[in-house]
């Protein structure tokens, strides 16, 4: 059964809504278990079916190397959110954060997204992946104005929606465009004749702005900053990295899939909006005081250095983004961790906030160090590996000045990222900060995180195996 | 021909990996708790090695009794991609040279170890001293076993480093901090050449591998670096309109890298001031191991420096030159460790040499350089862990304030003659040996005055060898301490006796049927080297004997006559002076001060442009933020038609 895993999370999140009926508000401490657990089975099941290919469903639904790659990171992201999110839902903290509770619905919901995605990645027809998008982006609004009684995260949500529909909106328009045009639902390559038609050419446009909106690439961006800032530092995360994701996944569908090839005569677009992005991110991060707005515009600009692998359409630029992806979720989420840590126990965000860090709590300020680095693209950390194999990608597709853009957007991020590992490490502390206690859930997820991120900076063999699964796929 | 095997050669990789498995332990278990303990794990892991190694020579040798020696890679591990066709594998390389190299690491060092535990038992941080030991070790191993030019330069730096933290060990002292940097600069200089060397053996290796290349080799392969084919064709391959070959530069270049580890003139500086470093690190590092690495090299890379000729001739004429340069200055320095450096740099002269005169038709100078590296292994780390035990009892380092310890120090004193007798080339004494076959080489190979050298060396190393044995031993004690004089515990006297035994028997061994280029051969004594050899080495003796025997008086009054000219002498011929000459007078005035003040203010005023608009464009950006949603929604619908643009544009 090759929907095994969907249908995995599909029970779990069921089971975690019945359970939660059941049970009064101390024993709801077992929720976050249930969904860790239900995650790695469902991760189990996946790693068991080894990349392989296959279709159900009618054709709508089928399973490839590079989509399981996808649901890799899927499942990884989530499982990640659930380590990082339970210390929060659960009131293992030092400050109390009001309006933070409803745990099984949270788990649901968050589980409902990684389904989405999920589903996502396997579509094979245009009903299929309008749906399982919307699935996936819904229930991050949800997520967003969690805090229900807190403005900011209310705002943040509102935004969230209006913009999230209009972009829903658009690509709804530009799907109904195509199926107009072509007369399939199908999610097969497209004749290139339709390449003459101006309405295709709207119909591209709209959903590229839909692509743009998910991995926020400027001037799509614009809803990332207050979103990230006003929703609860795990949400953050999450939604900094695996709806990311599900952006990159839409976007394979449709250019792999759909306009199999076409990218390729776009290279010069992809590459303008590319800069674009990264530059403006990189900049505007440089003058931010919220930690999690900052992060948001680290974010942006790592979206940039991500759609580099579409430049020219290569196929080298596959394997790239999905490496890249996986290092990125790795390193981000280390580095979210910490925050999530940080904000749990003092309540704080800003970036002043963690001055001293590094003489209370030197191991969590060395681990946030090393994924701020990785982030930078500092070797021998996997973030640099990752960028160098985007960065060959465009100098492969001829796109020099892109690499030199890139290479002094690093530049300029390094000088941002230094300036926490400057708070944590330069500053003093306050004279009355104390050592933070940590739970043994974070503090071993922290190390898990560390530990893999530097991993897959020195052994070659992940990339490897990305690169050949999906190179072979690619050239079926 | 059948491949060697067996269970250790299948498992040659454990050789480095157990120094290094303790290397850690040691340093980040073991150490915390008890700096004893940290010396009984490393001395034993050690020793494990070093049983390993034999029973791997003895495994190896007696599968291939009379044949061709092969080489086998029993473990590889691909490390770095570049790109398809240019790859870098870490891996162990077993062949006779590695393995003697092994054997030699391995057994030295762990007597020294063994020595360790007691020399440094008051010292409150031998945690830290084994545990650098021990990554030295580890360094070497990897270094010797190295299969291609890449992972013999990452373990030479490797090497590097750990001499660098162990001359710098009583960090307290400002001396031997200086020296440890000294020793760091200087062959990290040399080792820029090494480096350039490589990168252009790469280049060019490369470019040939796709049409010379075999199938489990890679570029920067020793075994494809070195074959005839590749060879030939790098030697008639020029840079630009330039006369000399790329092969020629090449050599000359990873040359300049030997010449630092192993301390050749004009980049020795180093390797006197290095005995700042406990006496254990000098005896292991600074005269058994590390500085035989530049040797090792050029062995490894024999064929290439053949096939070049002029590069050969370099390694020839440089180590001889150091071989007398060196014994020259022995002879007038004071410390007692000093003086066993410079006999060091003085032997490392001889091994160079003797691979200079080796030809591929005469390959009797390179078994007999490996044969010279192999016996002064043994007799030149007993010359200083014996030292380290005179030091130990009388706590000076001049011979001037010792005198008199035969009976006071008498199992150390015999392991001290045992050694100078042998370093002295005394028949029949390991040195004895070794020198009479690097002679015979370079009177084969047809270098007459190399050989003469060589044969004036020999004298002069009687000489000053026994210069410091008369002096430190014979006489009245000439020193202040006044406390008894203790023999050293049996912990270190037993790694002495096993050195001494060594030094005596080293010698017999039949390094002609182990080591050798070509055919095998049987060394005979070659008597018309032997025996003006052995007369020059008891006349040595004897004006030692005249000169020093009675508190150096006599001497005292030569050192008057002698006047000016023994005093630059004395001074090492003012070449410290003169580096510092040029580094400070010319390099820092008149290159370091220009660049220093263009970076101060061109560089630096660059970067804090660039800093000041990266952030003006942030400050200014950031204002796109309004938060209004309706303005985000603006933007995005700006950005879809954009995109329009840009598909008309491109698709139209």
């Amino acid at each position: 059964m090759i929907f095994l895993p969907e249908l995995i999370v599909v029970v779990c999140a069921v089971a975690i809504l019945l359970t939660d009926l059941w049970l009064d508000e101390r024993r709801r401490v077992i929720l976050a278990p249930m969904a860790a657990i239900g995650l790695v089975v469902a991760m189990a099941s996946l790693i068991i079916s080894v990349p392989q290919n296959g279709l159900t469903l009618g054709g709508r639904f089928s399973v490839d190397p590079v989509g399981w790659w996808f649901k890799v990171f899927f499942l990884l992201s989530g499982l990640i959110t659930i380590l990082i999110s339970l210390d929060l839902l659960d009131g293992r903290v030092g400050v109390r954060m009001r309006g933070i509770g409803f745990r099984g619905e949270y788990y649901t919901v968050l589980l409902a997204t990684i389904l989405g995605m999920m589903v996502l990645v396997s579509a094979r027809d245009l009903i299929t992946l309008y749906v399982s998008l919307e699935l996936a982006t819904m229930p991050l609004f949800v997520l967003t104005a969690w805090r229900r009684d807190d403005a900011q995260s209310g705002e943040a949500g509102m935004k969230y929606v209006i913009f999230g529909a209009m972009a829903s909106a658009c690509m709804l328009y530009g799907l109904g465009l195509l199926y107009g045009l072509t007369g399939s639902t199908a999610l097969t390559a497209i004749d290139r004749q339709l390449a003459n038609m101006p309405a295709f050419w709207l119909a591209t446009a709209m959903l590229v702005a839909g692509i743009g909106f998910k991995l926020t690439i400027v001037p799509f961006h614009f809803w990332a900053a207050d979103v990230y800032q006003g929703a609860p530092a795990p949400v953050t995360a999450y939604l900094s990295v695996a709806s990311k994701g599900a952006g990159l996944a839409f976007a394979f569908q449709i250019l792999y899939r759909w306009m199999d090839g076409w990218i390729a005569d776009a290279a010069v677009g992809v590459a303008v909006f590319a800069a674009l992005t990264m530059t403006l991110g990189n900049t505007v991060a440089i003058v931010q005081h919220n930690i999690k707005r900052f992060m948001a515009f680290s974010a942006i600009s790592q979206a940039g250095y991500l759609v580099m692998g579409f430049v020219g359409g290569l196929p080298e630029g596959i394997p790239a983004m999905l490496f890249y992806l996986l290092v990125y979720a790795v390193t981000n989420l280390a580095v979210f961790a910490c925050i999530v840590w940080f904000s749990n126990q003092t309540g704080k965000e800003q970036i002043e906030d963690y001055r001293g860090l590094a003489r209370t709590n030197p191991l969590i300020a060395l681990t946030m160090m090393l994924g701020l680095f990785s982030l930078a693209g500092i070797p021998p950390l996997s973030g640099f590996v990752g960028k160098f194999f985007l960065f060959s990608v465009a100098s492969k597709a001829g796109f020099h000045w892109l690499v030199a853009v890139a290479a002094v957007n690093s530049t300029i991020s390094l000088y941002y990222y230094l300036r926490i590992v400057r708070q944590m490490y330069i500053e003093p502390a306050d004279k009355d900060s104390t050592r933070l206690p940590i739970t043994p859930t974070l503090a071993a997820t922290l190390m898990v995180l560390s530990a893999t991120q530097l991993l897959m900076g020195i052994i070659p063999s992940l990339y490897e195996t990305i690169s050949s699964q999906t190179l072979a796929w690619l050239a079926r | 021909m059948t491949e060697p095997a067996g269970i250790v050669l299948k498992n040659a990789w454990l050789i480095p990996a157990i120094p290094l498995a303790s290397f850690v332990l040691v340093g980040l278990v073991v150490r915390p708790l008890s700096r004893r303990l940290a010396g009984i794990v490393a001395t034993a892991a050690i020793f494990v090695s070093a049983a390993m190694a034999w029973i791997l020579a003895w495994e190896y040798f007696s599968a291939t009794p009379h044949g061709e020696p092969t080489a086998v890679i029993p473990w590889t591990f691909e490390w770095l991609r570049y790109q398809t066709g240019l790859t870098v594998k870490l891996g162990v390389l077993v062949d006779p040279l590695s393995i003697l190299l092994m054997v030699v690491v391995t057994t030295v060092s762990a007597l020294v170890h063994l020595y360790s535990i007691g020399y440094m038992h008051d010292d409150e941080g031998s945690g830290r001293f084994f545990t650098w030991m021990n990554l030295f070790t580890f360094s070497m191993l990897g270094l010797v076993v190295a299969p291609n030019i890449v992972q013999m330069y990452v373990f030479w730096e490797l090497v590097g480093v750990s001499s660098f933290l162990l001359i710098g060990y009583y960090y307290q002292k400002p001396s031997a901090v200086a020296a440890s940097n000294k020793a760091f600069i200087v062959t990290r200089f040399a080792d820029l050449g090494f480096m350039i060397g490589i990168l252009i053996l790469g280049f060019y290796g490369f470019r040939l591998f796709s049409e010379l290349g075999d199938a489990g080799l890679q570029p920067f392969d020793f075994a494809f670096l070195t074959s005839p084919a590749v060879l030939e064709r790098l030697a008639t391959m020029h840079l630009g309109t330039c006369d000399i070959s790329i092969l020629t530069l090449s050599m000359v270049l990873v040359f300049m890298g030997a010449a630092g580890k192993s301390a050749m003139f004009p980049l020795h500086i180093w390797l006197p001031d290095a005995m700042e470093g406990p006496t254990p690190v000098s005896a292991l590092i600074h005269a058994a191991t590390m500085v035989v690495a530049g040797v090792y090299l050029v062995a490894r890379l024999f064929a290439a420096f053949a096939a070049s000729g002029t590069a050969l001739m370099v390694v020839a004429y440089v180590g001889a030159f150091t071989c007398l340069f060196a014994a020259i200055i022995g002879l007038t320095q004071d410390d007692i460790k000093r003086v066993l450096a410079f006999s060091t740099l003085s032997q490392l002269g001889y091994m160079m040499f003797a691979l200079g005169v080796a030809t591929v038709g005469h390959p009797l100078g390179y078994t007999a350089s490996m044969f010279h590296l192999f016996t002064h292994a043994f007799f030149k780390s007993l010359l200083f862990l014996a030292a380290g035990a005179v030091i130990h009892a009388v706590h000076t380092n001049n011979i001037w304030e010792m005198g008199g310890l035969v009976r006071k120090l008498p199992i150390t004193h015999a392991t001290f003659l045992v050694a100078t007798l042998a370093i002295a080339g005394i028949w029949p004494l390991a040195g004895f040996f070794s020198k009479d076959e690097i002679l015979g080489a370079a009177l084969d190979g047809g270098h007459p005055v190399i050989f003469a050298v060589g044969l004036l060396v020999a004298g002069l190393t009687a000489l000053y060898m026994f210069r410091i044995y008369f002096l430190t031993f014979w006489g009245k004690f000439r020193g202040m301490v006044t406390d008894p004089v203790h023999e050293v515990p049996a912990l270190m006297r037993v790694p002495l006796v096993i050195l001494a035994v060594a030094s005596i028997v080293a010698g017999f061994v039949p390094m002609g049927r182990f080591v050798r280029i070509g055919e095998e051969h049987h060394a005979g004594i070659n008597l018309a080297v032997a025996i003006p050899a052995s007369i020059l080495a008891l006349i040595g003796i004897g004006l030692a004997w005249i000169l020093y025997s009675a508190d150096g008086r006599r001497a005292a009054q030569c050192t008057v006559r002698m006047g000016a000219f023994y005093t630059v002498i004395k001074q090492k011929f003012y070449i410290d002076e003169a580096y510092l000459f040029v580094t400070r007078r010319i390099l820092f005035r008149f290159v370091a001060r220009p660049i220093a003040w263009f970076d101060r203010h061109v560089v630096d005023g660059g970067v804090n442009l660039s800093g000041w608009i990266a952030r003006t464009t942030g400050s200014v950006l950031r204002h796109l933020q309004t938060g209004q949603v309706q303005v985000y929604g603006v933007w995005f619908v700006g950005g879809a038609l954009l995109v329009l643009l840009i598909l008309w544009a491109g698709w139209r």
